[in-house]
């Protein structure tokens, strides 16, 4: 766990580090060559924007990696899936699988890597550009795309949710009592995406503690500390923007301030992408899984 | 989509050098001329056929 925290905060208290010395030399600038305000402004940005931007992109790129793991998995694993789930035949009805699901998994990692990523990435610019020329803003289609991949991101949770729950099988049964007020802390204090963490972990704790006897408990819980660790990789990378942003407010240029919050923003909705890529890896392992077991005659 | 975007990026970047050697006052006067120039570029996006 501190190793991931560790390779999560070294490049952002690099950058922090790095936007304290040129947020210095701007201010010594200003105080000596005042006439050079406009050209110190320029250059701070560019340096230290340019250098923002590489923590968040390369989280982008990692959940960009991801989806194309997954779809290639994806595309090579779900036509023997099916078939062996069909052969098996008591499949059908020991797991209450719904071919559908198939469809939303597929459907979500094509989505998220086809429009989310170059979406998120085009706001990351969108953000930075009316930061570069305060006069000609686009923070109003940057926040528009964050708000469209939200809801999209929504629909995607929503539907994963229906499907799961309407067979019926599975019952959040793993101490209810205990994790309502740790729901409840996280929806109102982890921005944006807080209510869609939250009603995931519902989905998969329904889902796992359903799938707990045929699979095996340490089993499952491996699997959903390797899906959801690019999700934490996320979720810390955008509260470091968001603390950088706080901690440099007072001295740095405000519009420095005003981009890690902006990039802070934007990472938080590829948390959200990222959940629904985690939830893709965690069916698609336990149907492999289950799949196994019923060809091993265990099932 | 791609180039668009790159093409954005150039020209608010000459938009912001421009704004940087113009200095506060002038850069109030020429930035309706500016904003014109993003205008017919917004407008290639939605001419261009690909």
């Amino acid at each position: 766990m501190w190793d991931l925290v560790a390779a999560v905060a070294g490049p952002p208290v690099r950058l922090f580090v790095l936007i304290i010395v040129l947020s210095a030399a701007a201010l010594a600038a200003d105080f000596v060559v005042p006439q050079f305000r406009e050209w110190t402004r320029l250059f701070l940005l560019v340096s230290a924007g340019a250098a923002a931007m590489g923590p968040a992109i390369d989280a982008v790129r990692m959940m960009d990696g991801l989806v194309g793991k997954m779809t290639g998995l994806f595309l090579g694993i779900y036509p023997v899936l099916a078939a062996g789930m069909a052969a098996a035949g008591g499949a059908l009805s020991l797991i209450n699988w719904n071919p559908a699901v198939f469809l939303f998994v597929q459907g979500a990692v094509v989505i998220g890597g086809k429009w989310m990523v170059p979406l998120l990435i085009v706001s990351f610019i969108l953000d930075y550009l009316s930061r570069l020329v305060p006069e000609i803003p686009f923070t109003r289609i940057s926040e528009m795309i964050r708000v469209t991949l939200l809801g999209a991101i929504s629909v995607i949770i929503a539907c994963y949710s229906l499907f799961i729950t309407a067979t019926g099988a599975m019952a959040w049964s793993s101490g209810s009592a205990i994790a309502e007020p740790i729901k409840a802390l996280l929806r109102q204090h982890v921005p944006l995406v807080g209510s869609f963490i939250t009603d995931t972990m519902g989905v998969v704790g329904k889902y796992s503690s359903g799938m707990a006897p045929i699979a095996g408990s340490y089993l499952i819980v491996a699997l959903l500390v390797t899906s959801l660790t690019p999700v934490a990789y996320v979720l810390l990378t955008a509260f470091l923007y968001k603390w950088i942003a706080a901690l440099c407010e007072p001295f740095a240029h405000e519009d420095l301030a005003g981009l890690f919050d902006d990039i802070g923003k934007t990472l938080f909705v590829l948390c959200g992408i990222m959940l629904v890529v985690a939830f893709a890896i965690f069916y698609t392992a336990i149907l492999s899984i289950v799949l196994i077991k019923v060809i091993a005659g265990a099932g | 989509m791609w180039e668009w975007i790159a093409g954005l990026i150039w020209l608010i970047g000459i938009l912001a050098v421009t704004g940087a050697v113009l200095g506060q006052d002038e850069r109030e006067n020429f930035m309706p001329l500016m904003k014109l120039a993003v205008l017919l570029y917004i407008l290639r996006l939605f001419t261009s056929s690909d």
